[in-house]
């Protein structure tokens, strides 16, 4: 385990998930980059989080296409419970 | 029921417009509540019916997408209910080192090489189809569509924290089954060793 500027490599880990997600305030985001940029150690769990984040996000291409009757079905009941003219 | 005053240029149309264009999202949301085609084309209608019976507290200029998905969010929990179908609410603690832990493992074992030369989207939407309750609905929320912490919080009608707890045990779960792709796949080092994992 490393330290640097204050923040060790358990600390850093801990804030990983939140550094990446952008829920952290600017000091704790920096403090995070610094560590990364000089620790050896936590860069490559950050650059695996990193990418894993990324191909989650890339998931909703994955999943199938709603089907095509679905949208008419949805508009009919709205329209025989009255709710659309 | 409460009402918002509509705004003097948001009118029923601008509603029908503004909630029908997102349909193909809360679709997606649904089919990763059900895991079911059948049960997610009938939440996707009862979501709508909900939303323009109470049209009214739509506030103008807000996200839709995520007020469609918070009345869809519940409209499955009341399914459930009615299911008499239990969800775990043990969300337990905040596991963010457990990833780095376990990522470590995976450099260890060889995983993470391997991982690294494949395509993981498609495994991993299987993975998220595996996670149980309440950890996929807020990996999908989150991870997928893209929310902010407090977005999926009001969706999921949960604190912030209990979000992060969630989000982060969803998340160590799939990499868990990513390592196992890695070993099913032939690819993991135990794989190919035949060694014992560290």
């Amino acid at each position: 385990m490393n330290s640097h500027e204050g923040l060790d490599c358990a600390s850093a880990m801990a804030r990983l998930w939140d550094y990446l997600d952008g829920e952290l305030t600017p000091e704790k985001v920096a403090a995070v980059r610094e560590h990364l940029a000089e620790c050896a150690d936590c860069l490559p769990h950050a650059r695996f989080a990193e990418r894993f984040l990324g191909e989650l996000g890339r998931c909703k291409e994955c999943q199938p296409p709603m089907p095509g009757t679905l949208r008419d079905k949805v508009m009919s009941t709205l329209r025989s419970e009255g709710l659309m003219s | 029921m409460e009402t918002v005053p509509r705004s003097g240029t948001f009118t029923r149309g601008d509603f029908d417009k503004e909630v029908l264009a997102r349909m193909d999202d809360v679709y997606r949301f649904a089919m990763s509540l059900t895991r079911d085609t059948s049960q997610a084309e009938d939440l996707v209608q009862e979501t709508y019916l909900r939303a323009f019976r109470s049209w009214q507290t739509f506030q103008p200029g807000s996200d839709a997408r995520r007020w469609l998905f918070t009345i869809c969010r519940n409209a499955f929990l009341r399914t459930l209910e009615r299911d008499r179908r239990n969800i775990s609410l043990d969300d337990g603690d905040p596991d963010a080192l457990g990833a780095v832990m376990l990522h470590g493992q995976m450099l260890q074992d060889g995983s993470a090489d391997r991982l690294a030369k494949l395509d993981l989207a498609p495994a991993l939407a299987d993975a998220i189809a595996k996670l149980n309750e309440p950890f996929r609905s807020t990996v999908i929320l989150v991870d997928v569509e893209g929310q902010a912490y407090e977005e999926a919080s009001e969706v999921l009608g949960v604190p912030i924290g209990t979000v992060r707890s969630r989000l982060f045990r969803g998340r160590r779960q799939l990499q868990e089954m990513l390592r196992e792709y890695a070993r099913d796949a032939g690819f993991g080092g135990n794989a190919s060793t035949g060694k014992p994992h560290e």
